[in-house]
């Protein structure tokens, strides 16, 4: 795999809550404060058992970024 | 990759992949098993052998971004964000304080235009004194941001 690879193209970060997006709107919290600037990538298939999403505070299943800059 | 582990059933909890280990992707998972099955369906990816990693060690991971960036006057970095995404330029001024801002002069392009960039928009390509077959002309002034020019 190369460098910047697996992260997907043109979806959008949500500021509030890192969760990812090719919408306008945030599908978790539906903020509209989104932005293109974030790296790392979570995808959280199993909310509830993930010890992952427990430990980052994750709630529900998607994508979100591991890191929004700004 | 996503998509399978959501849709056939697999004991999959998680996916994550941490920009500081580029290349590699952790999968949360009961089994060691049910990784395997998933890896195995997608072309690209392979099982490292090996022991599990252990949620601490992901974490420590996680901890240790953001990454750090050491510049030098002379590194060529890339450009990953912004307006100038995608061209190298090459470190004019170096950050001071460990954080903020570098001053670089753009590369590929052919005018001499000093940019100032957040340190987390680029990513070093190249140390001072690796450069090499670099078509650049040395007469260009690039310290004309630290008073030297007429
Ligand atoms: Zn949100």
């Amino acid at each position: 795999m190369e460098r910047g690879d697996w992260k997907v193209p043109r979806l959008k970060a949500c500021k509030r809550c890192k969760a990812l997006t090719s919408k306008e709107v945030c599908p978790v919290c539906g903020s509209r404060d989104l932005t293109i600037n974030w790296e790392g990538l979570v995808a959280i298939v199993d909310p509830v058992r993930s010890e992952l999403a427990k430990r980052l505070g994750i709630e529900s299943s998607g994508l979100y970024a591991l890191r929004v800059m700004e | 990759m996503v998509k399978r582990a959501e849709y056939e059933g697999l004991g999959i909890k998680s996916i994550i992949s941490v920009p500081s280990v580029r290349g590699y992707l952790f999968v949360e998972a009961d089994r060691e098993f049910d990784v395997r099955r998933l890896v195995s369906a997608v072309s690209r990816a392979k099982l490292l052998p090996g022991s599990p990693v252990s949620m601490e060690d992901i974490e420590t991971m996680l901890r240790r971004e953001p990454e750090k960036i050491e510049l030098e006057t002379g590194d060529i970095v890339k450009i990953i964000k912004g307006n100038f995404k995608g061209y190298r330029a090459l470190v004019v001024s170096p950050p001071t304080g460990g954080k903020g801002f570098v001053t670089a002069k753009l590369l590929d392009i052919n005018r001499d235009w000093e940019v100032r960039l957040p340190v987390d928009s680029i990513q070093l390509e190249k140390k001072a004194g690796e450069v090499e077959g670099e078509e650049e002309s040395e007469e260009e002034v690039w310290y004309s941001g630290l008073g030297e020019s007429a």
